[in-house]
């Protein structure tokens, strides 16, 4: 097993920092915690993982659902979440996606739904490392992906571009 | 099925739309980043020099502790009791799952530290206990008190028929009997045996020699304190005796 050098925590940090803190937003109030606390636990161990971002997502998941279950309260956090005013994305210019009408649409979907989207979409776990994350099996997390991505589909409507596109064609 | 496939090309275009969108940057303390760089380093570094030592494990040299995935030069680091990282020298992280591992060494020391420690406390507690409890049971003794009883023909006399007051008295006068003018020559007497005659038989018992009776100028002459002036008084007393 590898040291785990000053470089590898750097990249990891710039590459996948954002996408986790998105991630434990799913789960937990203090997604930035979270993930900072993994990451140091990560240096702490001192040696590279064999899979630096599969394991760093399972502790940050750890993390996340240990602060939830601290606070106690999952549905006045959901309702804080949806209501919380730190944007999950970056705003979008011309054509694409609205970020704020696409972390609404998010909100409404059942948390495993959303981890599985977040975690694939812009954490780029595949759909192996995803089943690992929860302790699920594959075809059960690619059902939840499949079955929340027509969801948020379905709400975001009009909206998407790409499904303008389509029809017209 | 044309209409199948083309849901699912609509699904994946819409799928490549959300993916567009990033997440939000600069959430993260940027603080924090340089910190753990500067751990990873001093890791790396201390890493380094423990790869001897797993070497030496690894043949056999060294008994090496694996429990939970925990890494080899995390056990022996562990076994020897080597140099460790700052801040971090009791976290044991299992390198595959994350969670924070438990080694047989680390449980046995931490059982080891806590072993006395509930039998010593519940043993001083005990004997404290024990002694409140042997003082509250033990009978408070009265102090002890040398009294001279009164004859047994005197008690029965006193007993029968006198009042309380007058055998209070009695008992007093038993107890701390009053220094009898008679049998004290007035020239040896005290300033002490004097006043406590005094007390107890009254002004009245002490009769004044007829030389300082005669002489009586010094002690009238100026301001002078009641002890003083007695003072005086046995002074002349004994000159004239």
């Amino acid at each position: 097993m590898d040291p785990l050098s000053p470089e590898t925590v750097v990249r990891l940090w710039d590459e996948y920092g954002d996408a986790l803190v998105l991630y434990a937003q799913q789960i937990c109030e203090t997604p930035e915690d979270a993930v900072q606390e993994a990451f140091l636990l990560l240096v702490r161990q001192g040696v590279a993982p064999d899979n630096p971002v599969g394991w760093i997502y399972r502790v940050v998941r750890n993390r996340a659902l240990n602060a939830a279950r601290t606070c106690g309260r999952q549905a006045r956090r959901e309702a804080v979440a949806a209501t919380r005013r730190v944007p999950w994305f970056e705003s979008t210019v011309g054509e694409g996606l609205d970020a704020d009408e696409a972390a609404a649409a998010l909100t409404q979907l059942p948390v495993e739904e959303r981890e599985a989207i977040v975690a694939r979409l812009w954490g780029g776990l595949s759909f192996e490392e995803i089943a690992g994350l929860h302790g699920t099996s594959l075809s059960t997390v690619y059902r939840c992906y499949q079955r929340g991505l027509a969801a948020l589909r379905e709400r975001l409507g009009e909206s998407c571009p790409t499904k303008k596109k389509t029809t017209k064609i | 099925m044309s209409n199948k496939k083309e849901n699912h090309e609509d699904l994946k275009a819409f799928e490549e739309a959300l993916a567009a969108l990033r997440p939000r940057s600069g959430r993260l303390d940027p603080e924090w980043r340089s910190m753990l760089a500067k751990e990873a380093a001093l890791a790396a570094s201390l890493y380094g020099e423990l790869d001897g030592e797993q070497e030496k494990a690894a043949s056999g040299d060294v008994p090496v502790m694996l429990k939970h995935n925990l890494p080899p030069a995390e056990a022996v680091m562990l076994k020897h009791d080597l140099p460790t990282i700052p801040g971090c020298s009791h976290l044991w992280i299992c390198a595959r799952c994350g969670s924070v591992a438990t080694t047989d060494a680390v449980a046995k020391a931490a059982r080891n530290g806590r072993r006395w420690a509930w039998p010593a406390a519940f043993s001083a507690v005990t004997a404290v206990a024990a002694i409140l409890l042997a003082m509250l049971a033990a009978p408070m003794k009265p102090p002890m008190v040398d009294r001279h009883e009164p004859q047994a023909s005197d008690s029965s006399v006193a007993t029968t028929g006198v009042p309380i007051q007058q055998r209070t008295e009695m008992r007093r006068e038993i107890a701390f009997p009053a220094p009898q003018p008679q049998s004290l020559g007035i020239d040896k007497m005290s300033y002490s045996s004097l006043r406590t005659q005094l007390i107890h038989n009254g002004q009245e018992s002490w009769r004044i020699p007829a030389s300082a009776a005669a002489a009586p100028s010094k002690i009238l002459e100026g301001p002078q304190s009641y002890q003083e002036q007695l003072e005086v008084l046995l002074k002349e007393t004994s000159h004239a005796g």
